[in-house]
């Protein structure tokens, strides 16, 4: 029953949003009046986040009911005549296929992405662009390519090619500055 | 104005400027092209690029891109059957079948054309009305900017989805992103958490980046068919010439479909990816022959092609009088001015009409580059889309790491991207609309210092922001609006509650 909850797609942001939009406005209460008379820097942040609370209540209300007539339609199947079920079958067809278990990998795949972005991140000013690309553009391509079959000195000479041509790009034509890093 | 035109022209007519056009228009064709990268990105993703220019060569980089950007999507459209924006979503509906009955070169060619044409006219409309409208916006005060910007913010909400509460949703998230950093007219520091790189708030580029295209390189990754290797499967073109008689008996469908898209593009707020779709519909209200939409017949595709590119100069009209971004690109295409030092809005046509004039020849020549370069090409960007997203995807995160990181030169920037990259991904998911997340980013500003302005000047009364006659008029549109919307979603609730009625009955 749980599960229903947590994998609807709107429960969970609307209660996210509505913290949101609680703690801004909570935080925004404490900014006091800044300006005498007129506006203060407090009156629009509380808006939008009213706002974003009511919001967030909203889609987590829409979210219950919807859930609810879900879980009451297949306690009901069985009593319907036909007709009103095959219209709820592709009703039912597209739930199911948003609740389907997503396999493990992935989100591994997912975060493999997000830590290599990070890891790029951190090491880009220190390193240098050339050097942080070439490894960060192969592991992307390597993640991404998943299960077909690639060559992997291709996708090295892609990475070395790629990130030389765009620092060079950038840096010399466009007059963009990128960290050099080690190579000075 | 003729001689203000030919200043324009003057302005713009140098080799180097022309080829720039040129590159733009070819490069924002691909950006179009490609799906999953849309023109909003291309634009800015080339902003940082433009800060070593002068003024008019970077904004006629940017409006090279603009334009072909908006145009390309129609190649994917046709040749992928998946629009490579927005834009072009229509184009799938008539332009598919085409293809499966071997016309996909006429399909293409009869996109450019009209294309061309849409965008065209609507230029010709910019360039009169702009002007003109410039002298009544420069009357315009706190009030005006103030009910317009929450016009468009609710319009974009409002038809971005199918979910009138997420699209609010959206808009609110982009509104609240920008509240962080330091308040405008008090500079008091808001929700800063104390940290010296939030004083100025995020910025607009590494949100936006991070927003649409770091977001897509996580859905690749997360993808439950992961057939990225395998590629697109395109379809062959065969020939590209065009043939002048299709576009007899389109003349009624042209019109109607730069009107609309002229029209849509000037309300700020909506642009090509709503008007599209509406001239489809609309062209095939008035058709003689509705039933045959959707089986490969002209008309779908005219309809589309036309009002998308037409939207193009509809939505240059607010961002050139008002300095209210017409939609998501042209948003870019304002901070493509800011950088350079100038600030659109009425007063743009009297401190620089030269420079508004070179945007109007620009526009012009881009429209052209546009027509040669994709009929040119055709072939070239068919070879393009074929390159494998597991490839083309990390090749885009590296430029858009550049992009982000070359607008400030901080990390801080960089690591925005990432942020908001896993924030679109989960929004995705989820099926929050992206569109109003930017608008709102940057109206929300706009609605915070005219609402506060508009309150000093009022004493702090309300009022006149009902009575003042164009401010009135757009809030009452804006309500009109709304209730609609609401209605069609509450009546959309209530019906599948009937049956259980009727049964018990």
């Amino acid at each position: 029953m749980a599960k229903r909850y947590l994998f609807h797609k709107t429960f969970v942001p609307g209660i996210v949003l509505a913290l949101l939009g609680a703690f801004m406005l909570i935080d925004a209460i404490s900014f006091g009046r800044v300006i005498s008379g007129g506006l203060g820097a407090d009156f629009f942040p509380k808006i939008v986040s009213a706002a974003m609370l009511l919001t967030g209540i909203g889609l987590v209300a829409g979210a219950v009911s919807e859930i609810r007539k879900s879980t009451q339609g297949i306690q009901t199947k069985e009593a319907q005549p036909e007709a009103a079920q095959a219209e709820a079958v592709p009703e039912e067809a597209e739930q199911a296929e948003e609740k389907q278990e997503v396999p493990k990998s992935n989100w591994m795949m997912l975060a493999a992405t997000a830590v290599t972005l990070l890891v790029y991140i951190l090491i880009l000013e220190h390193v240098g662009f050339i050097l942080s690309t070439i490894p960060f553009t192969f592991a992307l391509i390597m993640i991404l390519s998943g299960k077909s079959q690639i060559k992997i000195w291709a996708v090295a000479l892609i990475s070395v090619l790629t990130s030389i041509a765009t620092y060079l790009l950038f840096v010399n034509v466009f007059q963009v500055m990128l960290p050099p890093g080690l190579l000075g | 104005m003729l001689e203000m035109m030919a200043t324009g022209f003057s302005m713009i007519f140098s080799v180097k400027i022309i080829l720039i056009i040129f590159g733009g228009t070819a490069l924002g064709i691909l950006f179009g092209a490609i799906p999953g990268i849309t023109v909003t990105l291309g634009v800015a993703l080339f902003l940082p690029i433009t800060f070593a220019m002068d003024p008019v060569a970077g904004l006629a980089l940017l409006i090279g891109l603009y334009i072909g950007g908006t145009s390309g999507g129609l190649i994917s459209a046709v040749l992928l059957r998946m629009p490579g924006t927005p834009a072009s979503v229509a184009t799938c509906f008539d332009g598919h079948p085409m293809v499966q009955k071997g016309e996909a070169g006429r399909a293409i060619s009869l996109g450019i054309v009209v294309s061309f044409i849409g965008g065209m006219l609507s230029l010709v409309i910019l360039i009169l009305v702009a002007p003109w409208l410039a002298k009544i916006t420069l009357q315009f005060g706190a009030f005006e900017y103030f009910s317009i910007a929450l016009f468009s913010l609710t319009m974009i909400s409002g038809l971005s989805g199918k979910s009138l509460l997420k699209g609010i949703a959206s808009g609110l998230f982009g509104m609240m992103i920008a509240l962080i950093g330091t308040a405008p007219i008090s500079a008091f520091p808001r929700f800063t958490f104390g940290s010296s790189s939030l004083m100025d708030g995020f910025s607009l580029l590494p949100t936006l980046v991070g927003l649409f295209a770091v977001s897509q390189v996580f859905s690749a990754a997360f993808d439950k068919n992961r057939n990225l290797a395998a590629g697109h499967t395109i379809s062959k073109v065969g020939s590209v010439k065009f043939k002048w008689s299709d576009l007899k008996g389109q003349t009624k469908n042209i019109l109607i479909s730069t009107g609309i898209g002229t029209g849509v593009g000037i309300l700020p707020g909506l642009g090509a990816a709503v008007c599209n779709i509406l001239s489809y519909s609309a062209v095939k209200k008035i058709s003689k022959y509705p039933e045959k939409f959707g089986t490969g017949i002209p008309d779908g595709i005219v309809a589309s092609e036309t009002s998308n590119n037409a939207s193009t100069g509809g939505a240059m009209v607010p961002l050139m009088t008002l300095g209210i971004p017409g939609d998501n690109t042209t948003a870019i295409l304002l901070a493509g001015f800011l950088v350079h030092g100038i600030t659109p809005g009425p007063l743009l046509f009297t401190n620089h009409a030269d420079l508004a004039y070179a945007v109007f020849a620009a526009l012009i020549v881009a429209n052209i580059a546009m027509l040669v370069v994709e009929f040119a090409g055709i072939r070239v960007f068919t070879k393009l889309l074929s390159i494998p997203r597991h490839i083309l995807l990390p090749v885009v995160m590296v430029f858009c790491t550049v992009g982000a990181y070359a607008a400030n030169n901080r990390i801080f920037d960089v690591v925005t991207m990432l942020i908001f990259g896993l924030i679109g991904f989960a929004m995705e998911k989820m099926k929050f609309p992206m569109a109003p997340v930017i608008l709102g980013f940057i109206l929300g500003p706009i609605l915070e210092t005219n609402l506060r302005r508009g309150l000093m000047q009022s004493q702090g009364s309300f009022l006149p922001f009902l009575t003042e006659p164009i401010s009135g008029a757009f809030l009452l549109i804006t309500v009109v609006v709304v209730g609609y919307l609401i209605f069609g979603q509450i009546r959309k609730l209530r019906r599948p509650k009937q049956e259980p009625v009727q049964e018990a009955a």
